[in-house]
């Protein structure tokens, strides 16, 4: 019912964009969040790290999510490497803006419950920060929009973030047809500088939806980049809450 | 006669246009005062840095460093800190900022870990935080006695350091109730840039200043002081031009050129001009011109060349801007020889074309008293004279090498009493040291970074290193391996559980449960309180319930998962490093010291291992054993070639050889001089030993060819090239002397020392020289003499 919900208020709006005129900057942002968005989902994720002279470095992964009442729990299980298979984080949105957060570490059979962590830097030695892999762009209560430009295929909108933390402007190139982000410009603090350019390489339709399958992350001072493949994808499958315990953290069962 | 005055003022016209489009290129001059500079490209320290930079960012560091009164941890003050470091971050060329008022604390929770703000407004709480891991916080971040406080900053790869530090600066300004210093190789830098200009600016006129009253001294007019200067000022702005137009950089070294010129060229204008008013007695100027030029282009052209291709043998130097010093320096020699031959002929026949003014009688000079000391010298204590310049040459010129102290610490190259210096005593009084020595150790291909063995050896290492005197401290991955140790690992004692069936976690291998939890789903197990474990590198496995390393080394990598982001200045891969990267911090940068640590880390490593040492010391310390090969080449190239031109213009090599006599005296009291005032050899008084012998040989040159000429009596030809002889070194050495002035002591030191060169040149030429024709006659008999 609510993909069905999603799919069609998409529809209404794309419809009346259609219809009357381009949409504003902000309209274009909610829309892509919205195409991103998912009550559940499960992703199953390789993180190819190539460094500048071409060596690369492989992170598997598979995550967990449920979005409750605009709270969202994840379980996280690193696959490889090797030393850190089955380390599990389990972060669970609670009320208020606040996070807690359990990591279990296989080594010595024991979870342990981590308060704050540093949610701009990198993920997994990759060139994707844990906020960039929660989502590349912003909505509308956290950044000013402002369409900068649009041709036949895509719009380009500049977002400046209300809080500057990690970024200080983003330039995302959506495509009109699936409302993906085919391409996010980061910028330093200064808004001029560029960090990280992420480009979308392939989009698939997964479980009725367009999805960004293949993006590249480049950080432009380094020409580090990273290759996010989603090789495997569930969206708004029925997920219990049981999943997002600790005792699931610990024994894999419900 | 008209036809001569024509072309005077073509020549005239050509050299002053050339001259106003050199000098009008100096806004393009390209500045580089670093020692970097010096640093062939292709040198395996810079190899090293660049590979180290790949792999954990920008070796380039700036220190803000703080300091109050008495306890920095006040709100107040801890405030502004927080302020300052949040403006610093948000500027350009700033990959990283980090004090203590943006740190992430980590501490022991009643169910884990907490990671919070080390500062989170409670004064107390930090104190207690630091209290909690001192060895990380203290030396570091603030002082031991809580005094000072820095902000360590990591500049992007690709910055602009000036723009930077001005940036810094403006934000430090309003700092209320603390004071500051800029800290860092870009802040020595940038003082050094700022002090080459100035020095630029003040050592030209006082040079020129002095030159003026040599030549004065000499021509007694002061139009004849203004003609000289002219071929000067020629070929002074004909090298400037010269690397603006060829976009060849300023280095301390060809700062040196514009200079240098206006000193050795002002001894061919002197020329140029006494034996034009020696010669004129009245009657035709253009006649006397013409012979005083005939007579002059000899002894001028083998002057300037002996000094030319002295200059010139810097091109076997390894240093890129010795070599290019070499080449504008042949050049500028060979314009100022050239230009007082033609330029300033040209100009005499144009402003004398009436009448010749005669020079005002000068007061009977001391050299009269000098030369007649050294014949009585020569004739009466020949032998011993003979023996003690022996001496020197022998004993005293290898001993004195010997002891040389070696160094291109570009902050020794401020006085002790500038700001700089006071500045960086200060901090390494008060933290850990300013001066860092970047290691990137490498274990063979198969050895995880991460393994307990390698961090073992490492810590091994890093205590060794420790034990230093001048080492202040050593910056690595271990406290925080340690730290998450002691917050997550074990208590000890405590039983470890023994492995059950490890769950499979495959969200995609078959569908996903959708049934609810049977126990309540809010509910969360009762946890151990964090902090209980040991601040260790963990090394044996059963302490943690694991059978072997490689389970211990995947347990530290999955420590390092939580802090991934913080330690890519440490280790470049969080999970599966290649390598590992350890600062060493220095309170003093003593060559020998660097030379020791140097030698001594690969030793402290297994010999499979790789182990690279980069940063700021240690390219200094690449530079100055390039400095010393580079003195010992250009030494042994000059007198070789020194020697060659000596033989062609004397055609006996027996005669060559004792012209290079003096030049190896002038060597040993320049040489001992620097040991006695603890002279270092560094990028600017390596350059003395080639200058030396390129202008001091031109003494002996002139007084053998005295005596093989055997015109004259011994006094007469001392009173004559003697007088000449003593006047040159006396004008050469008043203008270095205009050196002393310079703000950087490298070149402070290179005017004294030339002083003490050209002193012991001349004195060598008319004691030695003289003494050896007196009693041993016999060595100066060629066929050419006896012809």
């Amino acid at each position: 019912m609510k993909r069905f919900i999603t799919l069609f208020s998409i529809l209404c709006l794309g419809c009346s964009l259609a219809l009357f005129s381009s949409p504003t900057a902000d309209q274009i942002m909610e829309l892509v969040l919205e195409t991103q968005s998912s009550s559940t989902s499960a992703l199953d994720i390789k993180l190819t790290l190539i460094d500048r002279t071409g060596n690369t470095r492989e992170r598997r992964l598979q995550t967990l999510s449920a979005t409750q009442y605009g709270k969202t729990s994840t379980l996280t299980v690193f696959l490889s490497p090797e030393s850190v298979r089955n380390t599990r984080f389990l972060s669970v949105e609670g009320t208020g803006g606040t996070t807690e957060q359990w990591i279990f570490l296989p080594s010595l059979k024991r979870i342990r419950k981590i308060a704050g962590t540093e949610e701009a830097g990198s993920f997994m030695g990759s060139d994707f920060s844990y906020n960039d892999m929660a989502s590349t762009t912003y909505d509308t209560g956290q950044a000013d929009h402002h369409l900068i430009s649009e041709d036949g295929k895509s719009y380009t909108v500049e977002s400046i973030p209300h809080e500057v933390k990690a970024y200080g402007k983003t330039l995302t190139i959506v495509d009109k047809e699936t409302f993906l982000p085919l391409e996010v410009q980061f910028y330093e603090h200064d808004g001029k500088t560029i960090l990280k350019i992420l480009t979308t390489e392939a989009i698939e339709t997964i479980s009725d939806r367009p999805v960004s399958t293949i993006m590249v992350m480049k950080t432009h001072s380094s020409s580090h980049t990273t290759r996010l493949e989603i090789l495997q994808a569930r969206y708004d499958i029925p997920l219990p809450e049981g999943y997002f315990t600790t005792r699931f953290l610990e024994t894999g069962r419900l | 006669m008209r036809r001569h005055i024509a072309r005077s003022w073509i020549i005239i016209v050509v050299s002053l246009l050339i001259s106003l489009i050199c000098i009008s290129s100096i806004g393009r001059l390209h500045i580089d005062s670093s020692t970097d500079a010096f640093i062939p490209k292709a040198h395996p320290v810079v190899t090293t840095n660049e590979k180290i930079e790949e792999r954990f960012g920008s070796l380039d560091s700036v220190v803000v460093s703080l300091y109050a009164p008495h306890s920095i941890l006040k709100e107040e003050y801890l405030e502004q800190l927080t302020s300052l470091t949040r403006q610093i971050e948000a500027l350009d060329g700033v990959k990283q900022a980090s004090s203590l008022a943006n740190l992430k604390h980590m501490e022991p929770s009643s169910d884990g870990v907490a990671v919070v703000s080390l500062y989170d407004g409670d004064v107390g709480r930090i104190e207690e935080r630091i209290a909690s891991w001192p060895s990380f916080y203290e030396g570091t971040f603030i002082s031991e006695d809580h005094q000072v406080l820095s902000i360590l900053i990591q500049t992007t790869r690709e910055y602009h350091a000036t723009l930077l530090l001005a940036n810094l600066r403006e934000i430090l300004l309003p700092l209320e109730g603390l004071e500051y210093s800029l800290l860092g190789l870009p802040a020595v830098t940038e003082e050094i840039e700022r002090s080459l200009l100035s020095d630029l600016a003040i050592l030209a006129p006082i040079v020129a200043l002095l030159i003026v009253i040599v030549l004065y001294f000499f021509l007694r007019r002061v139009a004849a002081v203004l003609l000289s200067l002219v071929p000067l000022v020629f070929s002074s702005s004909l090298t400037l031009g010269i690397m603006a137009w060829t976009g060849i950089t300023v280095t301390m070294a060809t700062m040196l050129v514009p200079v240098l010129l206006l000193i050795v060229g002002s001894a061919y204008t002197i020329h140029i001009f006494s034996h034009f008013y020696q010669e004129y007695t009245g009657g035709n100027v253009e006649e006397i011109l013409q012979k005083v030029v005939h007579t002059n282009t000899y002894p001028i052209i083998g002057a300037a060349a002996t000094t030319a291709f002295a200059f010139l043998a810097q091109l076997s130097s390894p240093l890129g801007p010795f070599r290019t010093f070499g080449l504008l320096s042949f050049i500028g020699v060979v314009a100022c020889a050239g230009s007082s031959l033609i330029l300033l002929p040209a100009l005499i026949r144009v402003v004398y074309q009436v009448r010749v003014p005669k020079p005002q009688r000068a007061s009977k000079p001391h050299t009269m008293r000098l030369v007649r000391f050294a014949l009585k010298l020569s004739n009466k204590w020949g032998k011993l004279t003979i023996t003690l310049f022996l001496l020197m040459i022998i004993v005293v010129l290898p001993l004195s090498y010997m002891s040389l102290q070696e160094g291109t610490n570009m902050l020794a190259f401020f006085r002790p009493s500038s700001s700089l210096v006071k500045m960086n005593n200060r901090y390494n009084q008060a933290m850990q040291g300013s001066f860092s020595l970047s290691v990137m150790v490498t274990p063979p291909e198969g050895t995880a970074t991460l393994s307990p063995e390698v961090l073992k050896t490492l810590e091994r290492a890093v205590e060794t290193i420790k034990e230093e005197p001048t080492v202040g401290g050593v910056q690595s991955i271990l406290p925080f391996i340690k730290r998450m140790n002691q917050l997550l690992g074990p208590a000890e004692g405590a039983i470890v559980e023994t492995v059950q069936d490890e769950p499979v976690f495959d969200f995609f291998s078959g569908p996903l449960s959708t049934e609810e939890s049977t126990t309540n789903p809010t509910a969360t197990k009762q946890l151990e309180s964090g902090g209980k474990g040991s601040y260790e590198i963990p090394s044996d496995p059963t302490k943690y319930g694991l059978s072997t390393e490689e389970e211990l080394s995947h347990l530290i990598a999955q420590y390092l998962l939580l802090y991934s982001s913080s330690l890519d200045s440490f280790i470049d891969d969080p999970l599966e490093p290649d390598s590992t990267l350890f600062t060493i911090l220095l309170k003093e940068s003593h060559t020998e010291t660097l030379r020791l640590i140097s030698t001594k880390l690969p030793t402290l490593f297994p010999s499979t291992w790789t182990v690279e040492i980069g940063g700021g010391e240690a390219v200094s310390l690449a530079l100055t054993d390039l400095v010393t090969k580079s003195q010992i080449i250009s030494l042994f190239s000059s007198l070789i070639a020194v020697w060659i031109l000596v033989l062609f213009t004397l055609r006996s090599a027996k005669l060559a050889t004792l012209a290079l006599l003096p030049c190896l005296y002038a060597l040993a009291s320049v040489f001992l001089a620097m040991a006695l005032f603890s002279i270092k050899l560094d990028i600017i008084t390596s350059l003395i030993a080639a200058l030396s012998i390129g202008i001091g040989v031109d003494y002996a040159i002139h007084l053998l060819s005295a005596f093989m000429r055997n015109k004259h009596s011994l006094e007469e030809i001392l009173m004559t090239t003697g007088k000449a002889i003593l006047a040159n070194a006396a004008s050469v050495a008043i203008g270095f002397s205009g050196l002393l002035f310079s703000r950087f002591l490298p070149i402070a030191n290179l005017g004294l020392l030339f002083c003490i060169a050209m002193i012991s040149a001349s004195s060598a030429a008319l004691l030695l020289l003289v003494a050896l024709q007196v009693h041993l006659p016999k060595l100066f008999n060629t066929s050419r003499r006896k012809s």
